[in-house]
């Protein structure tokens, strides 16, 4: 008797709970039924009530403790900072690379155009052409601003073999610089500078290159400037 | 399941007892696992209020922030980090009845209030006849007529919440698939009490289901 109460119990419990259970009494079955249904519809009914209401009772509710004394109180700042860790993680980021910026000291590599050579070249550019030039690389890549600074010269055309025309950067004398150098030409002065630092057709000066450099400077060249500060701070001049 | 949530509970008392740095984490990890969560879901402990004290949101909500309060307050009396979920669950059922007393008491009062307004009204009127005639047409022995079973079924469950609670939240929780143990947890009883409790219900509700069993016979 005891045990056939058990199995009434279990099944009816069994099928309160979702579960299908064999071989068991129709009426039982149904009143089982009637009640999970009765059951699931009193647990929707409460749960569309609850989800309606959209307040935010947490905050109330730490406000609360902390004014009790429970609580520690967080400053804005931590929370803030708490609450938006990808936040606080990307300005991390920024900040940093904003300081190993500064800490790199530019370098420019690739000689200028020098002489009415330049202007001429200029001119005849496109818009199509400059636009290129500035924003993106030999190769096609875009660059952004850089290009701008360190690659400008990329889609001037071969020089004529004049001595007016030895000075960029598809041929680099130090006959045609120094020509266009002692006519106070910033480009040609930045050309030697450069020259003599890398050794290009000469022998590695850095004194040489630091003197070519502050005189193009003196004239207004940026590159010339960056690159003066560039062997200084490197101390590759005694 | 049941492990998992004991052992949840047991986390969040343990830094809820610590040092003050462990309080904040452990309001964070309690409000996650207890609390409403911004339009998102109600929370186990405020849907517990809702649904045992037939309570509305605003008041469950009150409910809830009074229960973390005390728990807050009186986490250094649990000495047996194992029981914690029975414990906070126990504290949850305290305060709802402590709340539902209060209502009670201010629904009473307000109640009264509106009776001696009434009675004060009616006495300037000097209508004194008018107040036995309106009792009168009162019909206590009114029976309820249903429409279908669903209807009756869910007002004998209705009525079932009322008068034996722990029973009612024992077999709802039986309805979301919990084990005997978690049950047990919640309504504050050992295991077998707990199966016990079940059996009860099943032959408590029995006879208001057979009557609504009646409608669709006829």
């Amino acid at each position: 008797m005891a045990k056939d109460e058990l199995k009434i119990d279990q099944d009816w419990l069994n099928i309160i709970a979702g579960n299908t259970v064999i071989k068991m009494d129709t009426k039982l079955r149904l009143q089982a039924r009637l009640v999970r249904a009765a059951l699931v519809n009193r647990k929707l009914r409460i749960e569309s009530q609850a989800s309606s209401y959209a307040a935010d009772i947490n905050e109330r509710l730490q406000l609360r403790l902390e004014e009790e004394g429970l609580l520690t109180p967080q400053s804005k700042y931590t929370k803030t900072f708490l609450d938006n860790k990808i936040k606080a993680l990307v300005l991390l980021l920024l900040s940093g690379s904003v300081v190993w910026a500064t800490k790199i000291e530019p370098h420019f590599t690739k000689p200028m155009v020098a002489g009415n050579f330049a202007n001429e070249e200029m001119k005849e550019r496109t818009t199509q052409q400059i636009f290129r030039q500035n924003f993106f690389d030999r190769s096609g890549a875009f660059t952004g601003f850089w290009s701008r600074l360190n690659n400008y010269v990329a889609l001037v055309p071969a020089p004529k073999n004049s001595l007016n025309n030895q000075c960029n950067p598809n041929l680099l004398t130090i006959e045609g610089c120094s020509r266009l150098a002692l006519k106070f030409d910033s480009a040609a002065q930045f050309n030697l500078g450069l020259m003599y630092e890398q050794g290009i057709n000469v022998t590695q000066d850095y004194n040489r290159a630091l003197d070519w450099y502050k005189k193009s400077a003196a004239l207004g060249n940026t590159q010339a400037k960056f690159n003066m500060n560039y062997i200084i701070v490197k101390k590759l001049v005694e | 399941m049941t492990i998992k949530a004991r052992e949840i509970a047991t986390e969040v008392m343990t830094l809820i007892k610590g040092n003050e740095k462990d309080k904040n984490r452990g309001f964070e990890m309690y409000s996650l696992h207890y609390g409403p969560k911004f339009k998102v879901d109600f929370g186990e402990f405020t849907l517990f209020a809702m649904k045992q004290g037939k309570l509305s949101p605003d008041d469950a909500s009150e409910v809830y922030q009074l229960t973390t309060i005390k728990i807050f307050k009186k986490a250094e009396t649990l000495k047996n980090l194992k029981y914690a979920r029975t414990w906070m669950y126990q504290i949850l059922r305290n305060t709802l009845i402590d709340y539902k007393k209060k209502q009670n008491n201010m629904n009473k009062n307000k109640q009264k209030h509106m009776e001696y307004s009434l009675e004060k009204e009616k006495d300037k009127q000097g209508d004194e006849h008018s107040k036995d005639e309106d009792i009168g047409n009162i019909d206590y022995n009114r029976k309820e007529i249903y429409e279908d079973r669903t209807e009756c079924v869910e007002d004998k469950m209705e009525n079932f919440f009322e008068t034996y609670p722990d029973h009612a939240t024992a077999l709802d929780h039986q309805m979301d698939g919990m084990d005997i143990k978690s049950i047990a947890d919640i309504i504050g009883r050992s295991a077998i009490a707990t199966k016990e409790l079940l059996s009860q219900a099943r032959k408590k509700i029995a006879p208001s289901i057979e009557e609504c069993l009646q409608i669709g016979a006829k």
